[in-house]
């Protein structure tokens, strides 16, 4: 019994970091009807950014209090997420879902090759930001970079949330992620909206990667990561923001299960494949995921 | 001084005409209608004022547009609104996941003084009476005279110095077109409001106009005040479908051709 609530506990925890990243795919998502497949890749570089500004610079013998080096990090994502934005898929506006795809299969493989021409590809200890150990609460064990991690999606989803269905910058988002010709005409501005977006999403991305890798090991194989988050993603429907943690945990919680009863019986394939065969699953059943926008269909 | 469009050609994507020498007026505090048949060029003209166009390739290659002096031509459409010109699109396009009160409220987006919102939203609520018991529904789920209902009180909302309407009556009941150009007009004489309206149903939207033009082709064809077009020949048949006297016509009648080409000319 104690080990069945350890793993749903388990499960929740890292599903809601997977929920993180997923925040990152539905923000982008909404604002320009892009499903990034290289958010993963995104998340590496916004990693090995944050390394170069705090371990980096250490070796190079300027270290710099982790304040600062947060807020250098939190610059560098700006300065990344526009140049994706301008560059790559701003003039992909408006074309066909595929030509979209491809772009973004070819940008996560220029992206791991630029990671690897300038950070190398051999691994490093990522810093500690987020405590180590554990919080015991009775018999169950909490991961406190996980718990930490886990209390941070849920008021990030709050905050999002608030502010997209309450101010007026917010508000001209789901605008825009609404429609862009609507948007147009009520005076938004859809280009400086999409910027925001691609912005807030690899600082939500990076976000992911500091609770993830705080205090381990980081290489470039992270990346599988934002394979991880597409499923959840879709579960809690593209354009939702309070979907994504829901959808994170429920895949969490699969997972753990997968991981703790049946990976045993199928050396540890079982935990692997579940995320996928769920997304599988959402898109036949139920495209628009559990909170995402069904099109209104006028009879 | 109002909006005037000056000889405005429109080009689309470089090789399609779609204006050829569009000149229109639009005075201040006049409602105004635009006239004419499915692609003779109306979404276009009014697409040319907001600086919708670019979204569509479009540009308009000759000519000039000018607001109150100041010139809109191939103007950014947020520079446009800027300028206080809302358009309401066509297909009544309502922001359908949002709730009614959202799709109200990002009609003032531009606005910082919360109480003068607050006193335009109370404004739109007395000219539409259903608003206020609809707020919390979602958009996409209203009935067609809602959602037409939503889309001028979130164009209102905006405090527009000169709406542009791309064919409100369109799908709707004869009861609920009527209602809502009677509405149109009564904001009009109420607030001085300046009204350019893009309409196929001419008898609705005649009724409430100052001044109207007609196009065919791209070009304008006809204009005249409320009084001249009610009057005009070519207008009475073409468009308020009525004939001119009670006998039958015949299909083939040489004149009606006759007539109907110099306009295509």
């Amino acid at each position: 019994m104690i080990k069945l609530l350890q793993v749903l506990l388990d499960g929740v925890l890292v599903g809601l970091v997977y929920g993180l990243i997923a925040i990152s795919f539905v923000v982008i998502y909404r604002a320009s009807r892009i499903v990034n497949l290289a958010q993963g890749e995104v998340l590496v570089v916004g990693a090995l950014l944050f390394w170069t500004f705090t371990l980096g610079l250490q070796a190079a013998g300027l270290p710099v209090p982790l304040v600062v080096a947060l807020l250098l990090t939190g610059a560098a994502c700006v300065a990344f997420g526009l140049l994706l934005e301008r560059f790559v898929f701003r003039p992909l506006i408006g074309q066909p879902a595929f030509a979209i795809f491809m772009a973004s299969i070819a940008l996560l493989v220029m992206l791991r090759g630029f990671a690897q021409l300038i950070w190398t590809a051999e691994t490093r200890p990522f810093p500690q930001v987020l405590p180590s150990g554990a919080i015991e609460i009775g018999p169950l064990l909490m991961t406190s970079r996980l718990a930490i991690g886990a209390a941070f999606t849920v008021a990030l989803t709050i905050g999002l949330h608030l502010f997209f269905t309450r101010s007026r910058r917010g508000l001209r988002l789901a605008a825009v992620a609404e429609d862009h010709n609507t948007a147009l005409s009520l005076g938004v501005s859809v280009r400086s909206a999409i910027a925001i977006a691609w912005v807030l999403g690899t600082i939500v991305a990076t976000c992911g990667a500091i609770v993830l890798l705080s205090g381990r090991i980081i290489s470039l194989d992270v990346a599988t990561i934002g394979f991880k988050a597409l499923p959840v993603a879709l579960l809690g429907g593209l354009e939702s923001i309070r979907g994504a943690p829901l959808a994170g945990a429920l895949i969490g919680i699969g997972e753990a299960l997968a991981m703790a009863y049946l990976d045993p019986l199928t050396n540890g394939v079982a935990s692997n494949v579940l995320p996928f065969a769920v997304m599988i699953a959402v898109v036949l059943i139920r495209p628009q995921g559990l909170f995402g926008w069904k099109r209104i269909e006028r009879l | 001084m109002g909006l005037t469009l000056t000889n405005v050609d429109v080009v689309y994507g470089g090789v399609i005409q779609v204006l050829r020498s569009a000149n229109i007026e639009v005075p201040d505090g006049q409602v105004v209608v635009l006239l004419g048949s499915n692609g003779a060029g109306k979404t276009t003209l009014l697409r040319s004022v907001s600086g919708l166009l670019a979204a569509e390739l479009g540009r308009v290659t000759a000519g000039e547009i000018r607001l109150d002096g100041h010139d809109l031509t191939n103007a950014d459409p947020t520079a446009v609104f800027g300028r206080g010109v809302v358009q309401v699109l066509e297909g009544r396009k309502v922001l359908e996941h949002l709730t009614v009160e959202q799709n109200l409220r990002i009609g003032a987006h531009r606005r910082s003084d919360q109480k003068a919102v607050k006193r335009d939203l109370d404004r739109v609520f007395a000219y539409f009476p259903r608003l206020p018991e609809l707020l919390g529904r979602t958009a996409g789920y209203l009935s067609g005279g809602e959602m037409q209902m939503l889309l001028l009180g979130r164009a209102l909302m905006a405090q527009p110095r000169l709406l542009l309407l791309d064919e409100p009556s369109m799908g709707l009941a004869p009861k609920l077109v009527s209602q809502l150009f009677e509405v149109i007009g009564r904001i009009n004489r109420e607030e001085g409001l300046t009204v350019l309206i893009v309409e196929q149903n001419a008898r609705a939207a005649i009724r409430v106009c100052h001044y109207g033009y007609v196009m065919e082709g791209g070009r304008i064809v006809l204009h005249g005040s409320r009084e001249q077009l009610e009057k005009n020949q070519d207008v009475q048949e073409f468009y308020l479908g009525l004939s001119l006297s009670e006998e039958r016509r015949n299909f083939r009648d040489v004149k009606h051709y006759r007539r109907r080409k110099r306009w295509l000319g």
